[in-house]
């Protein structure tokens, strides 16, 4: 796309980019952080994970200051025009990320006095939305629109993994009622798990509004798909 | 953008340097023109001191007391009617006038009356304390006694704007000349602002941009630098000996000087005409105007002020023209006013033009006093265009 | 509900030599407003000067192709000038009224076209125009004062009114507010969306937000041609063409 004639626009596009993609990193690694401290019960990290989730929140505020100033002064348009509407829904879903993850930080003080005899699939699924949020950044920084198709695709297998998941600790908790709250936390950290792949196909859906200006958030994969594949001819 | 390299000095020696310079430049074109416009000044003021000095005494006619014996004779020699020594101190004119006076007041004859007569220029000029007045010893001698006794005084000279042009220069008047002058300015004005202003118009608001109408428009801006003399040749050539207009006469001169107007007048309205913003016209068309109604209702009001200044300016050019009407033959002694636009007839400069070849020093102020009246029709005419130009401007 | 009021059909015009528009194909739409919009020099003025043949006085323009205003060929030879000026009004960049009287500039349009006597028929109708554009309250007053005394957006809303005076069907707009402060511009566009209950408004416009903010449907040309044509909202959210993307997000040159 050929420059602004407004250099300070495309930087200030720039920066709000590069500010929304290291938020988007700090994100990423408070899940791995979140995930790792629950299957070490590691109090330390969970702590540090708590705590890092405040500068998630301070980048949301800074991102949201950036684009109510970019509003006022560059009234957006077209291409430029979707890219703010997506940053500002974007970054709410970063922020909600950031909070899930600390979040299954909280799990994991909870569980301390109930230590978990089984972690079940956790360590998979937290592996698999960690890839989903890594996946939604890359397409996001490259404006890969094919990357968050297969990003909105793959959700579902997280939801299927959950399921599984919430099956298995039921089996547990009526084998064995002492393990309730500690199935019961599990569970939430699971629930949190998948919502975060939740908002990560958000983030994916919104960037394919950025890029192709087609609102896909709710028609079904095939729909979509051929609205997209439609654009391409 | 900010060059820190060099301290933003607003008050360096580099730059106090620079602003004497160029105060000092400043100055000096102050200076120049403060001069010439000065010089302009002395030259205008020393042409009119000059000019109204001369001029003044013209407005006065020396007038003697003497006896008039009004007897059969004069009727048929008016010398008789005066006493033989002051033959050349009474003006020859007036007593020429005595014999036709005598015939129809035949109850006059016999007697002897002691009255106010016009006094000969010769002694008029000699009263006037001119140079080369020419009364001869003995008449100024007989003048001095006369003035002792208080029988000679000075009065208004209604004389020089009531008659015509005269041999006798105590008798000589603008009268003839201003009627001409008159009568040729009326017909420059009835052809040349009509057909100018039209031309114009039509050039302007209505002609295609094409070769035709550029060729005619090139000519018509050559035409205003043409010597005026050729308009002359022009007028002669056409108006005298094509169309049979009477030689000296003010239709001829009209008609010339209309010739040499109307280019000044085309010019003049033009630029009034393409003075008037373009938007007013494209109002006037996307109401759906057509374009004699844009012109007439929007565009002519508005070049109007111009248009009037043009022409009063041009007419007044053709006014103080002699050059022309040297050609035409209207440069002549016509010592009775005309009656109508056929006559012979002369015109303002002209007479100047003619009296300032007569060799008697009468002619000589009266000459001035000419040119004062001239120049006062002329100034006249030109306070008129600035009047109009505001009166106009200042409606919208 | 949108009907067709000007269709126009490959489009062609050359100013002498060089050729202006390349073939324009566009509809405008009945009471709705659409504007104009592209780069300086693009043929936005050309176009909309071609709806009411004001470039008929200008020397060496000569145009192909057909604009039809409600089916009629306005260039078909028996169109006379005049009568489609009626029809088709034009409002200017610059706020041009006569040096006249507010009065005398509403009335001379009607009083030409004889729609109205002098006496009271006339002062309604002047009235009725002021009204409609809204001015009337501001003026109502000072009549007989000259129009070209007054503000320059009041002038602006004064040549509206003398447009509408002789109820055009389609009013033609030139970059209507370029001259303007913001209030005064929002008093015309205000205006403007109570015009189109009446009248189909053209608009060329170099703000793209003025263009998003009252126009139904946006016309994007790049140097002689129609590049893009929609609903504004499409135009502004979600281009279809690049060029389009590029000028509307200030990506030009
Ligand atoms: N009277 C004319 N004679 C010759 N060429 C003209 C004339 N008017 C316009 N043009 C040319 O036609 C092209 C389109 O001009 P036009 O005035 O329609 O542009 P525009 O889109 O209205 O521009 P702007 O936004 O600056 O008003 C330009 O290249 C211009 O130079
Ligand atoms: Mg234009």
């Amino acid at each position: 796309m050929p420059q602004h004639t407004i250099k300070r626009f495309d930087e200030e596009l720039d920066k709000l980019k590069e500010l929304v993609l290291s938020m988007g990193g700090l994100v990423e690694r408070a899940i791995g952080h979140a995930v790792k401290s629950m299957l070490d019960q590691d109090e330390a990290l969970a702590k540090k994970t708590i705590e890092r989730d405040k500068a998630i929140n301070a980048l949301e505020v800074q991102c949201d200051e950036m684009t109510r100033d970019i509003l006022v002064r560059r009234q957006p348009a077209a291409g430029d025009l979707r890219f703010i509407m997506g940053i500002i829904k974007v970054v709410t879903d970063l922020e909600r990320m950031g909070d899930l993850s600390a979040g299954i930080a909280e799990g994991t003080l909870r569980s301390l006095e109930h230590p978990p005899k089984e972690f079940s699939n956790l360590s998979t699924m937290g592996k698999k939305v960690q890839k989903q949020v890594n996946r939604t950044l890359n397409a996001f920084s490259r404006g890969d629109t094919e990357l968050a198709m297969r990003v909105i695709e793959k959700d579902e297998r997280i939801d299927v993994l959950y399921k599984r998941m919430y099956r298995e600790l039921l089996t547990y908790m009526i084998e064995d009622p002492r393990d309730i709250t500690a199935s019961i936390i599990l569970s939430n950290v699971a629930k949190n798990l998948e919502r975060i792949s939740d908002h990560a196909t958000n983030i994916s859906e919104m960037l394919i509004y950025i890029e192709r200006g087609h609102d896909i958030r709710h028609v079904d994969h095939e729909a979509a798909a051929k609205l997209l594949s439609g654009e391409e001819i | 953008m900010n060059n820190s390299t060099q301290p933003n000095n607003f008050i360096s020696d580099e730059k106090k340097l620079r602003q004497k310079r160029r105060e000092r430049a400043d100055s000096r074109f102050h200076w120049y023109g403060l001069t010439a416009l000065g010089l302009a000044l002395a030259f205008l003021v020393f042409f009119f001191v000059d000019i109204i000095g001369q001029a003044v005494p013209a407005f006065y006619q020396t007038e003697v007391k003497v006896n008039i014996h009004y007897v059969e004779a004069a009727k048929t020699n008016y010398n008789k009617a005066v006493d033989h020594k002051l033959r050349r101190v009474v003006s020859r004119a007036w007593l020429r006038t005595l014999p036709v006076y005598l015939k129809r007041h035949p109850e006059l004859i016999g007697n002897n009356i002691k009255q106010w007569v016009p006094a000969d220029s010769r002694v008029d000029q000699y009263i006037k304390q001119h140079n080369g007045h020419g009364l001869k010893s003995k008449y100024q001698r007989i003048v001095d006694a006369m003035a002792e006794e208080g029988r000679i005084r000075q009065v208004f000279n209604i004389r020089f704007f009531t008659s015509g042009d005269s041999k006798l220069p105590e008798n000589a008047g603008i009268f003839s000349a201003a009627v001409g002058s008159i009568f040729t300015l009326l017909i420059t004005m009835l052809i040349a602002v009509p057909i100018g202003v039209m031309t114009a118009i039509y050039l302007e608001e209505f002609s295609e941009d094409n070769h035709f109408t550029r060729i005619i428009e090139v000519n018509i801006n050559n035409l205003a630098a043409i010597p005026s003399i050729l308009y002359g040749l022009l007028g002669l050539a056409i108006f005298i000996n094509f169309a049979g207009v009477p030689r000296s006469s003010a239709l001829a001169g009209g008609l010339t000087l209309a010739l040499m107007t109307l280019p000044i007048i085309i010019i003049a309205t033009r630029a009034a005409l393409q003075s008037v913003p373009s938007s007013i016209r494209e109002a006037a068309f996307g109401l759906g105007a057509s374009r004699w109604q844009t012109t007439w209702h929007h565009v002519l009001p508005l070049a109007m002020p111009g248009i009037l200044t043009g022409s009063i300016i041009g007419l007044a050019q053709a006014m103080g023209e002699t050059a022309p009407l040297l050609i035409v033959g209207m440069v002549a002694y016509v010592p009775d006013a005309p009656d109508n636009i056929l006559e012979a007839a002369t015109v303002l400069p002209a007479q100047i033009y003619t009296w300032a070849g007569e060799s008697l020093r009468a002619y000589e102020e009266r000459t001035a006093a000419a040119i004062l009246v001239l120049l006062t029709v002329l100034l006249s005419l030109n306070g008129l265009a600035v009047y109009l130009r505001k009166h106009f401007e200042r409606r919208w | 509900m949108n009907t067709s009021k000007v269709n126009i059909k490959d489009l062609k015009l050359w100013y002498g030599e060089s050729e202006a528009l390349h073939g324009i194909d566009i509809e405008f739409s009945e009471k709705r407003v659409t504007a104009l919009i592209g780069p300086s020099g693009c043929g936005k003025s050309t176009l909309l000067r071609c709806l009411n043949r004001m470039n008929d006085r200008i020397p060496g323009c000569r145009i192909e192709g057909q604009i039809l205003l409600d089916g009629d060929d306005i260039y078909a030879p028996e169109v006379d000038v005049v009568q489609l000026r009626t029809h088709v009004g034009m409002v200017f960049q610059k706020p041009n009224p006569f040096p006249k009287s507010i009065y005398e500039n509403v009335a001379y349009a009607p009083r030409i076209h004889g729609l109205a006597g002098s006496g009271s028929d006339m002062d309604e109708l002047v009235e009725t125009a002021l009204r409609r554009a809204s001015i009337w309250k501001e003026v109502k007053d000072k009549l007989h004062t000259p129009g070209t005394a007054l503000s320059g957006g009041q002038q602006q809303r004064l040549c509206i009114a003398r447009t509408i005076a002789v109820q055009p069907n389609v009013i033609l707009m030139d970059e209507p507010c370029s001259a303007l402060d913001p209030i005064a511009t929002a008093k015309i566009e205000e205006l403007i969306d109570e015009l189109k209950r009446e009248f189909t408004i053209i608009m060329v416009t170099h703000s793209m937000q003025q263009a998003a903010r009252i126009s139904d449907q946006t016309a994007f040309f790049y140097m002689g041609d129609l590049i893009e044509f929609g609903e504004t909202g499409t135009i502004f959210t979600q281009p279809e063409k690049q060029q389009t993307e590029d000028y509307i997000t200030g990506r030009f040159g």
